[in-house]
């Protein structure tokens, strides 16, 4: 400074024009202070800018980075993951955050932090963000006193922005079917959301749910909650209603809520209620009524509905078993308003769908399930007890019948597929009603049936009770008929009786009686006729008829063998007893096919029966000895021929073949056996009486069956003889002329059978005089 | 002379106040992120020495080494040939190197804004929506703070300068 001082001290000795001092410190100085002053801001206001630091402890820490993963309050960030670690026992990652100076009050007991990553879920996606942004670490403030330790939450909060104005417990038998986001609606309005299902230390089942801040006054004490199906179906008579609620709830379901009754007070968070069924039984608040039945088929706890007159108003809340009553208790609980109903001379009923000849009843309850019918009494006292009744298919007595129907028994050894509730018939009405099938006390199956009272005198001591088939055919020649029962006997089955024979007294109560297989068995009511056959081919039990003049006038109740015989047991129809005469012939008619004709078509369909030819006159027996259709042919020819013996080494002919002379069937064989020695086989045969002349002692025989066929050098002959022989074979014979016929023969006259006949034999043709 | 003296002597203040401002901003400009690079959510605040880092972990270490001597070594041996210059002002010493220096330090303070451009040009481009951003921050501001003050300072401080020892300008 000396330096620049001495100059300037210079000029004024010299008296030159002294100039201001020029500035010393250069303007430029004013850089490093701004400097200094920018560098020192920064770092301050860098400081001032940290607010406190948290420690977050989490199970698990997705996607968290120290340095860089945000915590985001209200979508801004208001911190910073500076460290994670993990705790001594490596159980929880402990996430430190450096909040920023604007967020210390998140410092605070109660704050919840929870990861916010990226969810897919049909109740919402959240934290999409997050898969572009990487997982952030999110915190909903609380209101505590300041903290600095907390603990992260899993799932994020279903009010991430502010805690829950309430937390209800919704208490249920089961849980519903809703999960954690599934709303709760008030007057359609979603006003929380499920929060967390729960089991207690008593394993009952309860819902935790949320109500958001600004709904939170419309729970009071008085609310009720349902779950809300999340579709429902509504049949009744004015059509289908198909209500389907939001995407949401189909998916997720929901809980509904509303006030009931009293105003009711404010709730405290934690509060407990109860879960409804469904929004009905919640209205029902009435004191439970105890209504006993004796069968609680078709009742269902928390579903089935009390009516009045046609109006729902109550439910059965539950059904109780009485063991003491042999009674199912349903406990009702009737709507406020219709507290009223269940007055001490109240019927209940219930109501159950009921499909009978006379019409159907309870159809609505087919599609909405069966429901108790109240119809109170009026006497204006209320009662909590009641027996009631039952109106159904499996309960025949009604409020007006009961009493005063007939109980009635019947037995059989195998009870027809008869349901409960078929309809027994008398002549065409219905008169009752199968109720139950029972085994009863002998081990026999038995059904119990109602006769309505007006049939009851019906039911007499010669009443006969049968099964009634759905479908019956019935065939005859040129008849077919076929009846189809209508559709509720085809699927239930029926029972029909009327009465046969003299009139009898009406019987008592629960009278037993047995059961018939079909009608005609009821109505064959005289004295078993058993008869003997030698073959029981075709014959059935209770089915196979009896007949006369092609009528039937009976049934063959049951055939068993005895001694390599049939015995068929037969039951005539009332009026036919002149049939039982001594002689009459019983005779069972087959089918008959053979080429001279075809017999007994009608039995193709209809079986074998039994022709009955009565005698004459005798007295009435009941043992006789039948006789087979093609027997008594035989027989019959065996009695009226001239029998001989065809002796043959060996031969096709079967028995029944015809014996022809000149192609005329003359005869036939009735037998055909083995010769005493073993070495020969005799053909028995019958010869008309009026053709036994024609046999003579050199009468010639030989086996006329199938077809011949000669071949000569110029021709070729086919040879037949009828067309039964050349199906059955048969034999034929020829006599010679007159000198050389030899005289007749003895009846059993044995003859020998040709291979085929000499062309003279075909020449012979001795003139015989036949005996008329 | 006396006209000569008096802007002499103010740019030597000029040139010392600049070089103690850089002195001083080459430090935030260090600490501080000089930009935000945002690649996929992944938000990364960088620091010059963070970006070289970045670089030679990436692989790349010609770059890396471009970088540091570009934006690191460079400005700081600005800083330093200045600060030299100026301890050495009015002395004799080294005269001559001293002017080579001045003006390899001039001619370098041609090419030391590039990193500066280049991060504007980064910012202003590189504006890809949420897939990737680049932001700038404070720290590029006290860096290019850093780069104007050792430009405008070794632009006052002129060679001639060099040769004015004290006892010439006594005399």
């Amino acid at each position: 400074m000396t330096q620049e001082n001495r100059p300037e001290k210079a000029p004024v000795d010299h008296g030159e024009v002294v100039h201001p001092s020029p500035l010393r410190i250069s303007w430029a100085w004013i850089f490093p202070v701004l400097a200094i002053a920018a560098t020192v801001w920064l770092f301050w206001s860098n400081l001032a800018s940290r607010g406190p630091e948290v420690e977050i402890a989490f199970d698990t820490a997705p996607g968290m980075q120290a340095g860089k993963t945000p915590l985001i309050y209200r979508g801004v960030t208001a911190g910073k993951v500076t460290r994670l670690r993990l705790d001594a026992s490596l159980a929880k990652v402990l996430v430190t955050v450096r909040l920023e100076a604007f967020a210390a009050e998140l410092a605070r007991e109660g704050t919840v932090f929870w990861i916010d990553q990226p969810v897919v879920g049909i109740g919402g996606t959240s934290g999409l963000d997050a898969l572009i942004q990487g997982n952030s670490l999110q915190a909903r403030m609380g209101s505590g006193p300041p903290a600095y330790q907390f603990t992260g939450v899993d799932e994020v909060p279903l009010t991430p922005l502010e805690a829950p104005a309430l937390t209800l417990q919704l208490r249920a038998a089961d849980i519903p079917f809703v999960d954690r986001g599934s709303p709760l609606f008030y007057r359609g309005v979603a006003v929380g959301e499920v929060e967390s299902k729960v089991l207690d230390a008593k394993g009952q089942p309860s819902l935790h749910v949320v109500i958001d801040a600004k709904f939170a006054h419309a729970v009071r004490s008085n609310v009720r909650f349902w779950p809300v199906p999340a579709t429902s179906l509504k049949v009744g008579a004015g059509g289908v209603k198909v209500d389907i609620l939001g995407l949401k709830a189909v998916l997720l379901g929901g809980i509904e809520f509303e006030a009931f009754g009293d105003p009711g007070g404010p709730v405290a968070d934690g509060a407990e209620f109860t879960l409804y069924p469904d929004r009905f039984a919640a209205r029902a608040t009435g004191e439970p009524v105890r209504i006993s039945f004796k069968s609680g088929t078709g009742i269902v706890a928390g579903q089935t509905e009390v009516r009045h007159l046609g109006v729902p108003v109550g439910f059965v809340e539950s059904a109780e078993l009485n063991p003491a009553a042999r009674e199912v208790d349903a406990i009702v609980r009737f709507l406020p308003e219709f507290a009223h109903l269940h007055d001490a001379d109240a019927i209940f009923t219930l109501i159950r769908p009921r499909i009978s000849l006379e019409g159907i009843s309870g159809l609505e309850t087919i599609v909405g399930g069966p429901y108790i019918d109240c119809s109170p009494g009026g006497s204006g006292q209320t009662a909590t007890r009641f027996a009631g009744r039952t109106l159904g298919n499996d309960g025949f007595e009604t409020a007006e019948t009961e009493g005063k129907s007939r109980l009635v028994i019947v037995h059989a050894d195998t009870l027809p597929p008869v349901a409960a509730g078929a309809p027994v018939f008398y002549r065409g009405l219905v008169a009752g009603q199968v109720r139950e099938p029972a085994l009863g006390a002998d081990g026999k199956p038995e059904l119990h049936l109602i006769i309505r009272p007006e049939f009851a005198r019906a039911v007499t001591g010669n009443t006969r009770f049968w099964n009634i088939p759905p479908a019956s055919v019935q065939a005859g020649p040129g008849v077919l008929q076929v009846d189809v029962a209508n559709l509720e006997s085809l699927a239930m089955g029926a029972l029909a009786f009327d009465a046969f024979g003299p009139a009898a007294e009406s019987v008592p109560d629960g009278a037993r009686f047995a059961l018939y297989e079909s009608r005609t068995a009821a109505q064959a009511t005289s004295p078993p006729i058993r008869i003997l056959f030698e073959n029981g081919q075709g014959l059935l039990g209770g089915q196979t008829q009896v007949r006369y003049l092609g009528l039937p006038v009976g049934l063959v109740e049951s055939a068993t063998p005895r001694n390599g015989k049939v015995e068929a047991i037969v039951r005539l129809d009332a009026g036919y007893d002149f049939l039982r005469r001594e002689g009459s012939a019983f005779s069972i008619v087959r089918l008959n096919v053979s080429l001279n004709g075809v017999a007994g078509l009608e039995t193709l369909v209809s079986g074998v029966y039994v022709e009955c030819v009565p005698a004459a006159a005798g007295r009435l027996i009941d043992r006789f000895t039948g006789v087979s259709s093609d027997k008594a042919d035989a027989e019959e020819a065996e009695e009226s021929g001239f029998e001989i013996v065809v002796i043959a080494p060996h031969t096709n002919v079967p028995e029944g073949a015809p014996v022809t002379y000149r192609g005329l069937v003359v005869g036939k064989i009735v037998r055909k056996e083995l010769a005493a020695d073993g070495r020969e086989v005799g053909l028995r045969a019958v010869i008309n009486e009026e053709h036994a002349s024609l046999l003579r002692e050199n009468t010639k025989f030989w086996d006329a069956g199938g077809v011949k066929i000669s071949l000569g050098p110029l021709s070729f002959k086919v040879q037949t003889t009828t067309l039964d022989a050349l199906t059955h074979s048969g034999i034929a014979f020829a006599t010679p002329d007159n000198p050389f016929m030899g005289p007749p023969v003895e009846r059993g006259h044995e003859f020998t059978l040709h291979g085929s006949p000499r062309r003279e034999w075909l020449r012979w043709a001795p003139r015989i005089s036949q005996q008329k | 002379m006396k006209t000569h003296e008096h802007p002499d002597r103010m740019r030597l203040q000029t040139t010392q106040a600049l070089v103690a401002a850089g002195l001083i901003l080459y430090v935030p400009a260090n600490v501080l992120p000089v930009m935000t690079m945002t690649v996929v959510g992944d938000v990364q605040p960088l620091t010059v020495m963070g970006g070289v880092m970045e670089l030679y972990d990436s692989g790349l270490w010609p770059l890396a080494a471009v970088v540091f001597l570009a934006s690191i070594v460079v400005p700081f041996c600005k800083l330093l040939c200045l600060s030299w210059l100026l301890l050495l002002h009015g002395t004799t010493i080294r005269q001559r190197e001293r002017c080579t220096l001045h003006r390899i330090v001039h001619t370098v303070g041609s090419w030391s804004m590039v990193d500066v451009f280049l991060l504007s040009i980064l910012a202003a481009v590189g504006q890809l929506g949420a897939l990737a951003s680049v932001e700038a921050e404070p720290g590029g501001l006290f860096f290019a703070a850093v780069l104007v003050c050792t430009l405008f300072a070794s632009e006052s401080y002129k060679p001639r300068m060099i040769w004015q020892t004290r006892e010439a300008t006594a005399s």
